[in-house]
């Protein structure tokens, strides 16, 4: 008996891995998202979170650090980087990589995965060096290739789109695995494939390498150890003690080449290695944890043990808290679209079924009328300046007005959420399409569009609708679209990326503007 | 026990690695599967969906055995772990820690670790040479607008992998060498200092850095830094960004 409770006191979590769970936890708080497989889109969003986490996950209660950086940095064509560069900075002041030690998800998953029992491979020369890695995609993918195409007002995070294996995990394959969203499967290809494969590698390297990502890979992880000299919490020495004797920096599993340097996750491992207790957890020059405390006499102790113990409580409350109030039910949405029957057909968003109508404000002057082009294939494209999937495709509806235009009628309609000067946007360019703002967000709402863009509808000469789906197509997947929509024959499927036609090269006629003014839409929320 | 347990590892990390490359194979077969000539018609656009839910759970299927033993595997290894005795962490001490430690101890340093001090300076200068030779043909990819025009990403990524990948692992490499060079000197060194007179070392004195002040003044950079984000409407950027999904860059397409 007395050798089992040995056995699991051993085996307690730390309070290290207490709040990595806490954190975790209290990120995703919005459990139903699992079950509606739709993901939060209320206002706590606003706030970048310190760690790691998509904000495509359907647990995130809050924006991704890096992935609000990445795209803050794409949009600095019409506005600076200034929220994203300042709420960075003020977590990096004040936790610097104690937030990888303590507050990432990312971090636990990877601990969690290196406890799979395998022989490891310790650090060497090889991980320094693969250290710097690090650094390398923080200046390429996250700063330099979104910036080169803000100059095209060209949205491309490109880290989220070509390494990130947290989106891939977190959103992808979180929303992929609730058979809720069966229908997105068909918008799977190469980009998916390569994505999963570097998932999996990556999952693969941490089993063997502790913490891979973090210490090869992660973006932020570089960013917040640029702050390693000035973070006001985090594993201090107390220099005057230290013997330079080397056990801390040999005991440490990441690529330390002294404890709290930029490499230094600040777990705290190495104060009980240190033989003159030099190293201790310290905010400013307050000691939260280290020998200090193991040595002060018991009444200071206990309040200290007090102390834990009440902050344990109101982070449990607060926890509590977040989990009733982003998991209380919400009212089911009304369906805009009223019960309506045309021409014998229901009016609704699915295939099949009478495409509701609808008026619309367009870009330039005049409205747009769904019902006044009976007679005509109409495809309503939904975009957004901000997604760059969207931006993407607009050329190929272009070119297909272009080499169509007797037959279909086009409209592309920017979502309610505007963050930019779309006028502006549109002018440097020469799209022949006419462009339009549903200004309410009622339009998409009534076309079943929820928090995926871009979105494409075919409705047929009778006003019926041929193809409604989320997901950017090409210009062929669209040439047989139309050709369905004509002829009534199914149209092949879609899947963007693997079809054979190269993606035309849209070059903006002129040099990017700054945006005179920010045009607001109503709604933050749909 | 003791004796089992390297095997059982053993099978575990070859598992892992079984498991993983079956997943990774699964998908790129769903993948070319796909975009075989048979699911093309003649633009070029797929017949069917290439990933659909019904076969990506028939897939996963074929892998539940291998993943039921993996899981197995993985509880009976970490079951004789526990009842093992905790192994004692390696102090693993650097030849660098080392040397600085001697270092301070000795009273007066001979003239080989002298030599082989110049020698780890001419070491990191030839690095740095490299580096920057690295980071200029790097940068003349990176920094030219015009390699960053295309919207078809896909060759633009190609193009990128092309120039700007083979600096990297060449300035890799070469800090790599260098790390071994100077590993090799500081050991070279220790054993200089072997048998050299030595003194008690003086406690180490904290290098004055303005970490106070840097912060404070950081701090308020922030703050500034946020209140304009506010106004600017950077604010109302990160919302839409996160309550929209981008399906591109979580990796759907
Ligand atoms: S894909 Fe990665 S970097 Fe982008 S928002 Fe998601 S977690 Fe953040
Ligand atoms: S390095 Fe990146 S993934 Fe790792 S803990 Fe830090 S933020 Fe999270
Ligand atoms: S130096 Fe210490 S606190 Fe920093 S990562 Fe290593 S063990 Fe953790």
């Amino acid at each position: 008996m007395g050798k089992m409770i040995g056995w699991i006191k051993a085996h307690l979590p730390t309070q290290r891995r207490l709040i990595q769970l806490y954190a975790a936890l209290l990120y995703n708080a919005h459990a139903k998202g699992f079950i509606t497989g739709n993901i939060y889109t209320g206002s706590s969003k606003i706030l970048c979170l310190p760690g790691f986490n998509c904000y495509s996950c359907p647990g995130a209660i809050g924006a991704c650090p890096l992935g609000a950086l990445q795209n803050a940095l794409a949009a600095s064509g019409t506005r600076a980087p200034m929220y994203v560069l300042g709420i960075l900075m003020l977590f990096g002041l004040t936790l610097g990589r104690t937030i990888c030690g303590f507050l990432c998800p990312v971090g636990l998953l990877q601990e969690w995965l290196h406890k799979i029992p395998t022989p490891k491979l310790g650090k060497g020369r090889v991980t320094r060096v693969l250290s710097w890695l690090k650094y390398i995609i923080l200046a390429v993918f996250v700063v330099i290739i979104p910036l080169w195409y803000a100059l095209q007002r060209y949205p491309v995070p490109a880290f989220c789109k070509y390494i990130c294996p947290v989106g891939t995990f977190e959103g992808a394959v979180g929303l992929l695995s609730n058979p809720v969203n069966e229908d997105k499967f068909s918008m799977l290809g190469i980009l998916f494939t390569r994505k999963f494969v570097i998932l999996i590698a990556i999952v693969v390297a941490c089993v063997f390498v502790y913490r891979a990502f973090c210490r090869f890979l992660c973006p932020l992880g570089a960013i917040y150890g640029l702050f390693a000299k000035v973070a006001f919490i985090g594993v201090k020495v107390d220099v005057p003690k230290c013997t330079d004797c080397g056990r801390c920096v040999g005991h440490c599993r990441m690529d330390v080449k002294r404890v709290g340097d930029h490499e230094c996750i600040h777990c705290g491992e190495c104060i009980d290695v240190c033989p003159t207790k030099a190293i201790s957890f310290k905010a400013g020059r307050y000691v939260l944890h280290g020998p200090q405390i193991d040595a002060a006499p018991a009444p200071e102790q206990k309040k200290v043990r007090r102390n834990r113990r009440l902050a344990w409580i109101a982070a449990l409350l607060v926890l509590a808290g977040a989990l009733v109030y982003y998991n209380l039910p919400t009212e089911p949405a009304a369906d805009p679209v009223p019960e309506t029957v045309v021409n014998d057909l229901p009016v609704g968003k699915e295939v099949g079924m009478a495409a509701p109508d609808f008026t619309v404000p367009v870009y330039g002057g005049g409205e747009f009328t769904l019902s006044e082009h009976r007679g005509k294939v109409v495809i309503v494209n939904f975009w957004a300046t901000w997604c760059t999937p969207c931006c993407q495709e607009l050329p190929h509806f272009d070119e297909l007005l272009a080499n169509h235009a007797d037959e279909v009628v086009i409209v592309a309609i920017h979502s309610e959420l505007v963050t930019d000067d779309v006028e502006g946007y549109l002018a440097g360019f020469d799209y022949q399409l006419p462009f339009a703002l549903d200004e309410s967000g009622e339009v998409i709402t009534s076309f079943g569009g929820s928090t995926m863009l871009p979105q494409t509808i075919v409705i047929n000469a009778d006003g019926v609708i041929t193809y409604n789906a989320v997901g950017s197509v090409t210009y062929a997947r669209l040439e047989s679209l139309l050709k369905a929509a004509q002829t009534g024959e199914a149209a092949a499927e879609a899947t963007p990326e693997a079809t054979a036609t190269p993606v035309p090269t849209a070059t903006p006629t002129q040099a990017p503007t700054r945006a005179p003014a920010t045009q607001r839409g109503p709604g933050l929320t749909r | 026990m003791t004796r089992l347990l390297p095997w059982l590892r053993g099978a575990t990390a070859v598992m892992t690695l079984l498991l993983a490359l079956l997943l990774c194979w699964q998908c790129i077969d769903i993948y070319a599967d796909g975009n075989a000539a048979e699911n093309l018609d003649a633009g070029g656009v797929h017949i069917a969906p290439v990933y659909t839910r019904e076969d990506v759970g028939a897939r996963l299927m074929t892998l539940a055995i291998p993943a039921g033993v993996y899981a197995l595997l993985i509880a009976a290894t970490a079951l004789v772990q526990s009842r093992e005795p905790q192994q004692a962490e390696k102090a693993g001490m650097t030849a660098e820690n080392r040397l600085r430690l001697m270092k301070r101890r000795v009273a007066e340093l001979p003239a080989a670790a002298a030599h082989e001090e110049v020698l780890r300076r001419n070491i990191w200068i030839a690095t740095a040479a490299v580096l920057t030779l690295c980071a200029a043909m790097a940068g003349l990819f990176l920094l030219n607008g015009s390699n960053f025009v295309s919207w078809d990403l896909e060759v633009v990524m190609g193009e990128m992998l092309r120039h700007v990948a083979p600096w990297a692992a060449v300035a890799l490499l070469a800090v790599y060498v260098a790390l071994r060079a100077c590993d090799a000197s500081f050991t070279r060194e220790c054993e200089a200092l072997k048998g050299q007179a030595t003194v008690k070392p003086d406690p180490m004195q904290e290098k004055p850095f303005p970490a106070d002040v840097l912060r404070a003044d950081l701090y308020a950079a922030a703050i500034v830094f946020i209140v304009l984000g506010v106004m600017n409407g950077g604010l109302y950027d990160v919302l839409v960004k996160a309550i929209n999904i981008c399906t591109e860059c979580i990796g759907l397409g």
